[in-house]
């Protein structure tokens, strides 16, 4: 009689507890779903309407991706100058309409330069807290207005701002693929190869100052290497057969990459300067596009070791290889988020592919992208916010922006080609 | 009922892993073959172009006519033994192929079915815990002593976990994110809370991964050593003992290291990682 009352006790425990649990799980969901942002308001001061308002739409665009601030209209607020301290009648109404902190540039023209006096404030004391004058060429408004972002970013949350990367990617625009570098908002793209031949699968190196590429420019896909500030380009490898979707290590002292040379494509490392080859996987079946978790410890890549291409993990000295996703029959493209905790990856649903980003756990899988054509190579922002794709949605492949939970959608090519491998670079 | 659960799993896993074997060793046979029969060509290939070069330029007629006979003869017979090979060699190609792509259907049914194994071993973790700890709280109850809760474990440096694969994953999470101490304390908390628990010898595993990655080879050599000897029949022993190798080449201890690389080229011949042993056996003096 004993035992049975206390399997009842037991059963109804479970049930509690299991209850309890699920309960918890919600709890939490709806507080970390709950981020506070920062109330900001920006003013733009100047006599030359087009460029305040040139100013004032880039400077609000990098701040609202910056995710820390909620951006507050303020179009009573009337400003004479850049004062040094904010007065009563001011901060009154700024708190009034909830906003925590003031953002002032003051934009002019000066012949062919532009002078932008920018100053942020704190609302709660009225205490300026960041000044800095920027002064630069009309063809670098963006930059400098992009500067200030960040600076605004670093100042309100510690965190290095993304307003100044660069996304690298692959572009027909010109007839063959060649590679392209535009800001992380789609503008001021310029070509970075020009040699007539295909280019693909770019990636910065972690100091932003090397991109590394494979290209048939001398009649065989091989590693190539572009120093950004010299533009010196040089062949990382010599080998006759096929060397592919090289990735650097965290550390920057060495690229991964994927090689035919034994029979079928097998991940290898070699130093910066092409030295120094080791073999890494021995896997029967294709392994292809590594790529490093930030600590340099582990390398994520795609295999098809068990009949169809999938997401595995092993640690960077090759060993300990295991399986990470095991839903649906094409994974592919692998890339580390830069805090180390998801990998996003193109996942095949229904006939085409999503970006999909999943823990290293292999838990907590999630589909971000839903169409329509195909999404592909994603590749994190440094602030680990955001993921860039190739998507051919549009009918034309084009680079897009998503947030890593599915939200707030951009596009950021529109040059009626191709455009292919993003590629993000540090900050 | 996971026990009953477990049983039809672990069959078919078992004999899915023992074909698996059968096949790659039938595998590595049909390798050898395809190599052999390709050496075979070649050596016949090597000999007609030979014997075409020897041709010399005819210096009388009757001669000449009767060369190019022989030589035409003997062109028509190597190259019907030629094509004999060729498709003995397509047909074994072909063969090799299937079999390449069988064993990789195989694997990916063994990976499969591992990662349905590890899903339900860990739910019946948390579930024996889930028991150990409700049971305790009965025992008070009948002994008649307020109902005292256990301090929960929690992994420092992150949320609250309770449960032991909470537990696991958010010390799988503190060693990606490089936070190699955390994860140790981690993945020791989740050994004591427990100790029989399924992820047992993946937690000590990876604390050897830690102390490697820390740079303490001492130290890790000692724990891959624990996973070698506590967990015999864990999936981690083959990169456990490759470790220990690369462990002792750290610490400088050579004939050690050969030790170990040897057992894993022995021990799993067609693992990746007795290629890697083997690679570093070719490199250590």
């Amino acid at each position: 009689m004993k035992s049975i009352f206390r399997i009842i006790c037991l059963i109804l425990l479970i049930i509690v507890l299991t209850h309890s649990a699920i309960a918890e799980e919600v709890y939490l969901e709806t507080k970390r779903g709950a981020i506070q942002k920062i109330p900001i308001a920006v003013v733009i001061t100047g006599d030359d309407q087009e460029l305040k308002s040139a100013v004032r739409k880039v400077l609000v665009n990098d701040l609202e991706r910056s995710l820390y601030f909620d951006l507050i209209a303020n179009d009573s607020l009337r400003l004479k100058g850049v004062p040094e301290k904010l007065d009563e009648a001011m901060r009154g109404q700024l708190i009034s309409s909830g906003v925590e902190a003031l953002v002032v540039g003051q934009v002019v023209r000066d012949g062919e330069k532009i002078r932008l006096d920018g100053k942020l404030y704190e609302t709660g004391s009225g205490e300026l807290i960041y000044a800095k004058k920027y002064i630069g060429n009309n063809n670098i408004l963006r930059r400098i207005v992009h500067r200030l972002s960040d600076e605004i970013v670093f100042r309100m949350s510690g965190e290095k701002g993304i307003a100044q990367t660069r996304i690298v990617y692959v572009s027909d625009q010109a007839g063959r693929k060649e590679l392209y570098i535009m800001d992380y908002d789609g503008y001021s793209s310029k070509m970075i190869t020009g040699n007539r031949s295909i280019n693909i699968s770019p990636e910065w190196s972690p100091d932003g100052s090397r991109i590394t590429y494979m290209s048939y420019r001398d009649g065989n896909p091989d590693v190539y290497v572009v120093d950004l500030n010299t533009s010196r380009r040089w062949r990382l490898t010599d080998y006759s057969g096929l060397d592919i979707s090289p990735a650097w290590s965290p550390d920057g002292n060495t690229i991964a990459f994927s090689t035919g040379r034994d029979g079928n494509a097998e991940i290898y490392t070699m130093d910066r300067e092409g030295k120094g080859l080791k073999r890494v996987t021995y896997i029967r079946g294709e392994d292809v596009s590594p790529t490093w978790s930030p600590t340099g410890a582990e390398i994520a890549f795609t295999s098809d070791k068990g009949g169809s291409p999938q997401i595995y993990e092993m640690k960077s000295d090759g060993t300990n290889v295991r399986r990470l996703t095991f839903k649906g029959d094409y994974n592919s493209d692998p890339a580390w988020s830069p805090k180390g905790d998801r990998i996003a990856f193109a996942c095949r649903s229904g006939g085409s592919f999503r970006i999909c980003i999943i823990n290293p756990d292999g838990s907590d899988l999630r589909e971000i992208t839903n169409g329509p054509g195909s999404d592909e190579s994603p590749s994190w922002s440094p602030d680990g916010k955001w993921i860039s794709f190739a998507s051919s949605r549009g009918g034309k492949w084009n680079i897009y922006m998503i947030n890593a939970d599915g939200s707030r959608l951009e596009r950021l090519t529109n040059n009626g080609s191709n455009n292919l491998s993003p590629d993000w670079s540090p900050n | 009922m996971i026990k009953r659960l477990l049983s039809p799993l672990l069959i078919v896993s078992t004999i899915i892993t023992i074909s698996g074997c059968a096949m790659q060793s039938e595998f590595v046979d049909l390798e050898n073959e395809v190599n052999r029969m390709k050496v075979i060509l070649l050596q016949a290939q090597r000999e007609v172009s030979e014997l075409q070069k020897s041709q010399q330029p005819p210096q009388d007629d009757h001669i000449a006519v009767e060369i190019k006979e022989q030589f035409a003869k003997m062109d028509s017979q190597n190259t019907g033994s030629i094509d004999m090979l060729q498709k003995n060699q397509a047909d074994f190609e072909n063969r090799f192929t299937q079999l390449a792509t069988d064993v990789q259907v195989i694997q990916g049914s063994v990976e499969e079915n591992t990662h349905r194994m590890a899903e339900l071993t860990e739910n019946s973790d948390d579930h024996d815990a889930a028991i150990q700890e409700m049971s305790r709280r009965l025992d008070n109850l009948e002994a008649g002593q307020p109902p005292v809760h256990s301090p929960v474990v929690t992994p420092s440096g992150g949320a609250a976990a309770s449960t032991p694969s909470e537990l696991y994953n958010q010390s799988y999470k503190d060693y990606m994110s490089g936070n190699y101490d955390l994860a140790i304390e981690g993945f020791y908390n989740y050994l004591r809370q427990s100790p029989t628990g399924n992820l047992a010898p993946n937690a000590l595993y990876w604390i050897g991964e830690c102390y490697y990655s820390k740079g303490d080879y001492s130290k890790s050599v000692t724990v891959f050593e624990s996973v070698t000897i506590d967990y015999p029949k864990s999936d981690k022993i083959v990169s456990a003992f490759l470790k220990m190798g690369y462990g002792y080449e750290k610490l400088k201890n050579n004939d050690m290291a050969k030790l170990y690389f040897k057992k894993v080229v022995e021990q799993f011949p067609y693992s990746p990682e007795a290629s890697l042993a083997k690679v570093r056996l070719t490199d250590i003096k």
